[in-house]
């Protein structure tokens, strides 16, 4: 297994130009971001387009990172507003009038049961106020701890844990049953 | 590892999709990162940028202290002033007689000068056998 570096280290590595430690937070960084961005955007196109940008805004700011910062919140809250910036421009496009053309894993089931469950999934979290959708997305899919989501936020510490405490109760009402009965056919 | 809510993995990109983001991000990162990383000209005029004043300071404090040294200190002061006391005492000094303050090549004036003195010393020893009544010097 790969010793992890430090990610201080890394950030100073990158500021240097290392590609191989860019490389390294993409790694970290990139999946979980693309369900951040997903979650305000909606569409999985736009998802990737804002994921891309966001990294590379990242990079050509990274100078602006103070020393022994982490990585992460700095870089969710640059695309959080990256993904927001982008979902203004593209003039909210509905979710059911773009098509999910993910690639998938080469099953056709398998990849119809995930699109679905994506859709309804996203679906809940639209009704969700932003802060809220980011603070249980950072949360539940980066595994974020309250004080990381409060700086991705720019929000206390308290207001991370009840954002997170609201917006889980509300996902668990509007996708349990879907979710259980999902998971039960499948 | 905190319990996660399992409907959250549908928000994860497939492999593919991963793949081609983490590829794209890449791609597009390659020139951003190859203008970070400073070339051996970059790094050497880096250093000469910092050197530069640092070299000019120094060269300012050592010029500064070979000048003072060149300069006549205390010792030197001491002995001038010591050397011109003794040149003043040798000028205020009374020329014997027979000497003239002035050096001359001309023989009559040594000869007058020798006339003199003999005569001054004729003088002298008169007085001393009381042949006169005053000394050579109260005249």
């Amino acid at each position: 297994m790969p010793v992890e570096r430090d990610e201080p280290g890394l950030v100073g590595l990158v500021q240097q130009g290392d590609a191989a430690a860019f490389g390294e937070l993409v790694d970290r960084y990139a999946e979980a971001a693309y369900g951040v961005a997903l979650s305000i955007v909606g569409t999985p196109q736009d998802a990737e387009d804002a994921v891309q940008s966001a990294f590379i805004r990242a990079l050509t700011r990274i100078d602006q990172l103070r020393p022994g910062s982490p990585f992460g919140p700095w870089f969710y809250s640059v695309l959080r507003s990256t993904a927001l910036n982008l979902r203004r421009r593209e003039g909210l496009r509905s979710h059911g009038e773009v098509p999910d053309t993910t690639a998938g894993s080469g099953r056709p089931d398998e990849d119809l049961e995930r699109t679905l469950a994506r859709q309804h999934v996203l679906a809940a979290l639209e009704t969700l106020p932003e802060q809220q959708r980011t603070a249980v997305v950072l949360y539940d899919l980066q595994g974020f701890s309250h004080r990381e989501v409060a700086e991705s936020l720019g929000v206390a510490v308290g207001t991370s844990r009840a954002h997170v405490h609201h917006g889980r109760k509300a996902l668990r009402d509007l996708l349990g049953p879907i979710m259980e009965m999902s998971e039960g056919e499948a | 590892m905190r319990d996660r809510p399992r409907w959250f993995d549908t928000m994860r990109p497939d492999e593919v999709t991963a793949a081609r983001l983490r590829r794209a991000i890449l791609a597009a990162a390659q020139p951003l990162l190859a203008a970070r990383r400073d070339s051996w000209w970059d790094v050497a005029s880096n250093w000469a940028t910092l050197l530069t004043p640092v070299a000019a300071v120094l060269t300012l404090l050592f010029a500064g202290l070979a000048i003072r040294q060149g300069l006549p200190g205390d010792e030197s002061t001491a002995s001038s002033t010591e050397s011109s006391f003794v040149v003043d005492h040798l000028r205020s000094e009374v020329v014997p007689a027979g000497f003239t303050s002035e050096r001359t090549d001309d023989p009559d004036n040594v000869f007058a000068a020798l006339g003199e003195a003999d005569a001054k010393a004729s003088d002298v020893e008169r007085y001393l056998n009381g042949e006169l009544e005053t000394s050579p010097g109260e005249r």
